[in-house]
């Protein structure tokens, strides 16, 4: 896997609404493994669970952003 | 002054909005620092690129994080802003000694450090900027500035900002660090 499509991967993963968790994985078409086989894991957390990080900061980020620009809006 | 961090953003011209990891290979190296040397063509200088934190490693690696920071940086010829906090949490996450790091950078090529707090999610930890500077890694600066020097610092303290006058106490302790950590080469420089 090149670095374009690692990238792209990821970004399918890290930007799924429900989340980079290995269940939802298999439901997008994700072949078993190739996660596990690109990300490290250990005791502490799962390739997935590492993604998964990114993916709720993403969401967060996301939220953030809108409560900034609507908020005021709620206000009236 | 110019930097920018040593990671990627988004693919295909959309945006994670978020500094993710590389894979640390030679083909990284490549392909990132011909982006820098044309970045420092066009502004005609030389800028910094940033060591950021990380969540997740890649198999694929072939280098670890010091050596693939040090090789894009000598194969860009650019310049490193050493984030201190970064290379502590990058260390817990991920396993590796953060002396082991600082000692392997060369020293000539470190023009700026950040320091910023971080939370402890127990597995993991976040580079969230929004708490005062921990012990350890307070103790790391001091080991980054007897190798480095007195290198201009900045604190990121970006969410949950408390008083100015906490601010200022953070500053003036990075001053007091360096200084302390700098002593014993003073007092040998003036015999």
């Amino acid at each position: 896997m090149n670095l374009r499509e690692l990238q792209a991967l990821l970004y399918q993963r890290i930007t799924d609404p429900d989340g980079a968790n290995e269940s939802i994985g298999e439901e997008r078409g994700l072949a078993p493994g190739v996660l596990e086989a690109l990300v490290h894991s250990d005791e502490r957390l799962s390739a997935f669970e590492r993604v998964d990080i990114y993916a709720n900061a993403y969401f967060y980020r996301l939220l953030e952003c809108l409560s900034e620009d609507f908020r005021p809006r709620w206000q009236y | 002054m110019g930097s920018d961090h040593l990671c990627w953003t988004g693919v295909g011209g959309r945006n994670l909005h978020d500094l993710l990891p590389l894979p640390y290979t030679e083909e990284t190296v490549r392909h990132v620092a011909e982006r820098i040397r044309q970045v420092q063509e066009i502004l005609e200088r030389t800028i910094l690129i940033e060591n950021v934190s990380s969540y997740m490693a890649f198999r694929s690696s072939r280098l670890e994080e010091w050596e693939f920071l040090t090789a894009v940086a000598e194969e860009a010829d650019c310049a490193i802003l050493l984030d201190i906090n970064n290379i502590f949490v990058n260390a817990f996450n991920h396993r590796f000694d953060p002396l082991r790091y600082i000692d392997a950078i060369p020293v000539d090529r470190v023009l700026q450090f950040h320091l910023a707090g971080h939370s402890d999610h127990g597995s993991y930890l976040l580079d969230t900027h929004d708490h005062p500077i921990r012990a350890d890694v307070w103790a790391l600066y001091e080991h980054a500035v007897r190798r480095f020097g007195r290198v201009p610092t900045l604190i990121e303290w970006d969410d949950n900002i408390p008083d100015f006058e906490v601010l200022a106490a953070a500053a003036a302790e990075a001053r007091s660090r360096c200084d302390l950590a700098l002593a014993p080469e003073r007092l040998h420089a003036t015999g």
